[in-house]
């Protein structure tokens, strides 16, 4: 791989989540809205909202610091970051070498770190309330994660994501053992429970006893606000990249021509529409679950995410 | 270039006149602290020389050279001194922990210093401390350099004593002496264990000898029958982790760290906690030169449960220092995680993963050393500008204490292992030796490594919520009590200490490629050479494991990172945003004006973790509300307390204790302090013995 | 007998199928669908015993295979939802230990049973035999569930996985045993089954709750 096409791959990377993230989530409220019986919002709503905010003044509290100003740009820098690492069309990526899959989970961590400092940084009791339960989930959820990539690199016998999806593409049976299945079961659940989803959290409350992601960014405004919705957006592009791509790498383009990276763009969009149809459906039949019954559903993935393991052991 | 003997002798002298010139001075004046600063730095550059010398040598295996060999200077053994690569990376340690907290200490310690306005109040005796100071730094450097029995355990037990002096140095406290006698019990037990063990482990070779080198230990322990290693394993896993933290010793530590002066417990848990996994590595991977698998498995099953537990009780604690001293106990929990997992894959022939885990274990000790010294640093900051370490009280110190408050965010990312900082290196080191465990041959390992992963994981995000937690409610948001909203920032030297430290936190993070290849090399010294296939490879600035499992190049990731946020602050400014900013009140849900009271505390920040593992915590919920009138619903005061369970206290330490006492009660009946009644017994025993002799 | 990758790599699945019902009993709240999930693991072991049968030309698993599918998951789970519902109980499990302490505790025995049974599984060079730590898990699920709830019900309902647990062992081991045995093991099953119902009842009656815990006050 030459240099140029390096850059252009990268490049195409961050055009690609910036752009499509927001008709990620537009499509995902207009299917559930469908499913409702409802029409939903328009297609580029979520632009318009980003270009408002983007054109407003932002109003910060006089009893933050400099914490809460940084968190946005930190965010949004690396989701940004892990972009360029998370496999969309082509599993050819330029940086892959430079971290895999653990370096992708502990980014997501250090912009979880910094927005539920933030949430503190403004002395109000939502955001603190926020701060506590994203940590609490964060916390209950990262064993699973670790776990999960551990069983898919057992299968694959590598953390580096190209290589996985290497793999994993070249031998369809590696994707119906029952370690590979019960990993995808595990990463399902914590990918609603990272990106607050229902029935974990509900993304459209601002009801002040339910939030958790919301609560946290109360006191956002403006360019500031603006940052912190299109970053949480993109996590939810990047998982859902990362839970269909590794878990069914089929279509991921493997060589460097450029009808296989069409065909692999065309592939990447229906699995994305499918994840998205997944998702609506589920937020349109499932309650949000108290706060204290979300540990159950974690610790259930956490069970899961071992029995994927240990059927590898003894199978 | 130096010659290692030479570079020894002067370290010594200079603690030792160090010692003694402190002692001269003025006890309250300016010079008591600055000379006690400068031999602690001096000492601690001379330690960094002897270290640097030691890692560059490329001496065949685990070879080592004498450095010092004092006849006579003990009745009767002599005192020798070695230097290997072990020793090296440990006196690295000491010197890169020692030197910054030493200059820390030269503004810390003016605290203890009375105050023309109240005599007598906070007057402590600086030149004590200086003595104890200088010689507990020797006595750690001298520790890992020792190479006899006799040696070692003087030592041991010199940096012992010495520490127990600078824990109770607040001696007035009742709080200090209990901390300060609990220490000692618990230190002196594990002496016993080790005591025991080296008498073991020397066996017959003992007969006839005071004391025997390292070297002879090496030969005896080869010729010792395999129970008895295992006798001398046990005893030694006791005396070394009781030092180290690991539970159920680790009573001390929560105890002893917040009552001892803040550089004194940056020292305690940055260095001479990880002299116990010194001691550890020095006798399995050494002296005794490895040995079954259920070794390294009981290691790391004690440390995974150690980083549980410590981090578990880290999070509901409020007292800051208190908070760092269990995070300690969960770092050393990490460490022998590491470590064990290390011995595991050594019995199982793959020294390619040993030295893969070993080199995360070394690094990870490094790592810990840089950060929570930084940490105990920032504590003390605040302790000395707030007068208190009860999160509860304190808050919006960022505004007050900007440096401050920046390097101990510095810390509390790194020790959460968020890249790009060092804690994330080690961390992904440790990670990828435990995936890479599929390669084992061994089914029983399998699950101990699962399981020592899940809990490594388990640890990871509640590590992140505590430091979260640590970092928020003591620097974030409005001050909660007087004492926080006056608080100033920290003296100039005391900045420059916590200022070096975090930028070697970063730099450890970002060039960590630099040093990984002198921490193989000393791993491989005691494994041998890579088999079956490559652990842990080197190329640039880039960090590969396995064959094609994982790589990593931690520069270009920060690289990146500055590069990307460079593009997005140029983008967003050509999209034309809208950057002005106005300052507000942070809604108040109405009312006028937001006051500290409506904050979340501590307490209610970790209420979810703890309802949570509500199993483990076992909280007793007491509230009280009183009510001065006649109706309920004016209430004057109302007080909550959420206590949780200190397991190992109430029913390992309460019943032993309570069993001593009893028993010292009853042995108290023979006292009865009347003259007679001695010259009664003395006369007794005469007759008996006089009996009991005569045939 | 012939042994073929793909043979085994059904089985192996439908085993883990079976296991992961035995952790949703343990993960659901509500009794009704805890004893649905039971009718679904025990049609994935007739599913099971066809595929073995299937396989091996043992002809007697097919019936055996009909038999569990009629009673297990059909009549059974019938019965026990009449249970249910005719008493009116709050139709949530009541567990002595919470959900997710029971779910890392199952996970926590599925480790021992493959500690445990994996130098058995080992020593028997059937096709089936690495399945065979799952079956074992199966059975120690199904006494958790027993001790760790506090209803009548969830307790037969824990006695049924076991159950299934221990025919899963049969049919992995030694392609069922007699049929026979198998068939007047079913009968007394569903006998049993019966007499537990009534005797739920009775003490629901006596009792006014079907929690278990009140029968220490039969005690002298």
């Amino acid at each position: 791989m030459d240099y140029v096409a390096k850059f252009l791959i990268a490049v195409v990377q961050l055009l690609i989540v910036l752009g499509a993230s927001p008709v990620l989530v537009s499509l995902i409220r207009r299917l559930k809205a469908r499913l409702q019986g409802r029409l939903g919002p328009p297609w580029f709503q979520p632009y318009y909202d980003l270009a408002k905010y983007f054109q407003k003044e932002s109003v910060v509290s006089e009893t933050a610091s400099w914490i809460f100003n940084f968190t946005p740009y930190l965010q949004f820098v690396c989701m940004l970051l892990i972009a360029l690492f998370v496999p969309f069309y082509t599993a050819m990526l330029p940086l892959d070498a430079t971290g895999g899959i653990i370096v992708i989970m502990y980014f997501f961590l250090l912009s979880t770190f910094f927005l539920a400092l933030s949430g503190l940084d403004t002395g109000s009791a939502f955001g603190g309330m926020g701060s506590s339960r994203e940590m609490t989930i964060a916390a209950l959820a990262e064993p699973t994660i670790i776990l999960a990539v551990f069983s898919i690199s057992l299968v694959a016998n590598s953390t580096n994501i190209s290589t996985i999806i290497l793999r994993l593409g070249s031998d369809y049976g590696l994707l119906f053992n029952p370690t590979h299945l019960l990993a995808f079961a595990a990463f399902v659940i914590v990918t609603i429970a990272e990106t607050g989803r229902l029935p974990v959290d509900n993304p459209t409350t601002h009801l002040e006893l339910t939030m958790i992601h919301e609560a946290m960014i109360l006191e956002y405004s403006g360019r500031h606000l603006a940052l912190v919705e299109w970053s949480a957006w993109m996590k939810l592009f990047l998982f859902l990249s990362l839970l269909t791509n590794l878990f069914f790498p089929w279509g991921v383009a493997t060589s460097l021509d450029l009808l296989s990276f069409v065909a692999g763009l065309v592939i990447f969009a229906v699995k994305l529409t499918l994840a998205a149809g997944a998702i609506a459906f589920m937020e349109t039949i499932l309650a949000k679950v108290r706060i204290f019954r979300v540990p159950e559903l974690l610790a259930g993935s956490f069970a899961i995410a071992l029995l994927a393991i240990i059927s590898f052991y003894v199978l | 270039m130096f010659d290692a003997t030479l570079v020894l002798i002067v370290l010594v002298a200079i603690h030792l006149a160090g010692a003694v010139a402190v002692y001269l001075t003025r006890q309250e004046s300016l010079l008591t602290r600055q000379l006690n600063g400068i031999f602690g730095i001096a000492g601690g550059v001379m330690a960094l020389i002897l270290a640097l010398i030691g890692l560059q040598r490329n001496l065949p295996g685990s070879g080592s050279t004498v450095l010092l060999s004092l006849e006579g200077v003990m009745p009767f053994a002599p005192l020798e001194f070695t230097l290997d690569r072990l020793s090296s990376f440990f006196l690295l340690l000491i010197a890169v922990v020692g030197i910054p907290v030493s200059l820390y200490s030269i503004d810390y310690m003016r605290e203890y210093v009375s105050h023309p306005d109240q005599p007598g109040a906070h007057a402590y005796n600086l030149g004590l401390f200086g003595v104890a100071y200088q010689i507990f730094i020797l006595s750690m450097i001298l520790v890992v350099l020792a190479s006899t029995t006799f040696t070692f355990l003087f030592l041991w037990e010199l940096m012992a004593l010495a520490s127990y002096f600078l824990v109770v140095f607040e001696h007035r406290h009742r709080d200090t002496q209990e901390a300060g006698t609990l220490y000692l019990i618990m230190t002196h037990l594990g002496f016993v264990a080790l005591f025991i063990g080296f008498m073991l482990l020397s066996g017959p070779a003992l007969v006839g000898n005071t004391t025997l080198s390292f070297s002879e230990l090496r030969i005896s322990a080869l010729a010792l029958p395999s129970t008895q290693r295992d006798i001398v394993f046990l005893l030694m896993f006791i005396g070394f982790g009781s030092k180290a933290g690991m539970i159920p010793f680790h009573v001390w530590l929560p105890q002893a760290h917040p009552a001892a002066p803040s550089p004194v417990s940056a020292l305690m848990s940055g260095v001479m906690i990880k002299l116990g996994i010194y001691g550890l590595l020095r006798i399995t991977l050494d002296l005794l030169g490895g040995g079954p698998g259920w070794w390294g498995g009981l290691i790391l099953v004690v440390g995974g449960a150690s980083a549980l537990y410590g981090i578990l009780y880290a999070l509901v604690d409020h007292n800051l220092k208190r908070l760092l001293a269990y995070s300690s106990v969960e770092n050393a929990g990490i460490i022998l995680l590491a470590s064990g997992a290390a011995l595991v894959f050594w019995s199982a022939g793959n020294t390619a993963l040993a030295t893969l885990a070993l080199v995360g274990a070394l690094y990870h000790i490094l790592n810990h050393g840089v950060f929570k010294s930084l940490l105990f640093m920032g504590a003390g900051a605040v302790l000395q500008s707030t007068h208190t370490l009860d999160m509860e009280s304190l808050g919006g110190l960022i505004k007050r204490m900007p440096w401050t408050a920046l390097f101990f965010l510095v810390g509390s990312v790194s020790i959460a292992a968020l890249p790009p900082f060092n804690g994330f290196v080690g961390e992904w080191i440790i990670l990828q030796s435990l995936l890479l465990s599929l390669a084992l041959p061994s089914q029983g390992a399998h699950i101990f490594l699962t399981l020592g992963l899940g809990a490594l994981a388990l640890t990871g995000g509640l590590v992140a919520a505590a430091f979260v937690k640590a970092f928020g409610i003591s620097f974030l948001a409005l001050p909660r009590s007087a004492q926080a909203d006056q608080a100033t920032e920290a003296p100039r030297l005391m900045r420059w200490a916590m200022g070096i430290n975090a930028v070697l936190c970063l730099l450890l993070g970002l060039l960590a490629t630099l040093l990984l290849p002198a921490l193989q090399g000393i791993s491989r010294a005691y494994l041998g050479p890579d088999q079956p296939t490559v652990g842990l490879a080197i190329s640039g600035l880039e960090v590969r494991t396995g064959t094609d499992f994982g790589s990593l190049s931690p520069l270009l990731l920060g690289i990146l990172l500055a590069l990307l946020a460079l593009i997005a602050l140029w983008g967003l400014r050509l999209a034309g945003i809208n950057e002005l900013t106005r300052r507000s009140m942070t809604w108040a849900c109405g009312r006028f004006t937001l006051s500290p009271r409506m904050e979340y505390t501590a307490t209610a920040f970790a209420n979810p973790l703890k309802r949570i593992f509500a199993f483990l915590y076992q909280p007793v919920r007491a509230l009280t509300i009183e009510t001065p009138g006649a109706s309920p619903h004016f209430a004057q005061d109302i007080s909550y307390r959420n206590p949780v369970r200190l397991w190992f206290e109430e029913y390992l330490y309460g019943p032993v204790a309570r069993g001593i006492v009893w028993l010292a009660r009853r042995a108290s009946l023979v006292q009865h302090g009347s003259l007679h009644l001695y010259l009664t017994y003395i006369l007794s025993i005469l007759v008996i013995l006089l009996v009991l002799t005569r045939g | 007998m012939l042994t073929s990758d793909g043979f085994i790599r059904i089985l192996n699945l439908l085993s883990v199928g079976v296991l992961v019902t035995g952790m949703l009993i343990l993960w659901r709240r509500s009794l009704l669908s805890a004893v649905q999930i039971f009718g679904v693991q025990s049609l994935l072991l007739a599913l099971m015993a066809v595929w073995i049968a299937f396989y091996t030309g043992a002809a007697h698993l097919y019936l055996i295979a009909f038999l569990v599918a009629a009673i297990k998951a059909v009549a059974i789970p019938v019965l026990l939802s009449r249970i249910i519902r005719r008493l009116d109980v709050y139709t949530e499990i009541e567990p002595y230990i919470g959900v997710a302490t029971s779910l890392l505790v199952g996970a926590g025995l599925v480790v021992v049973a493959y500690f445990v049974m994996q130098p058995v599984a080992d020593a028997t060079n059937l096709p089936t035999h690495n399945a065979l730590p799952l079956a074992f898990a199966m059975v120690l699920l199904g006494l958790f569930i027993t001790v760790s709830r506090k209803k009548a019900v969830t307790q037969i309902l824990g006695f049924l996985v076991l159950e299934n647990g221990i025919f899963m062992l049969a049919v992995l081991a030694t392609y069922g045993v007699p049929t026979i045995v198998e068939i007047g093991v079913f009968l007394d099953l569903f006998v049993g089954i019966l007499i537990m119902e009534v005797l739920v009842y009775r003490i629901n009656q006596t009792f006014e709750s079907v929690d278990t815990h009140v029968l220490d006050e039969l005690r002298g």
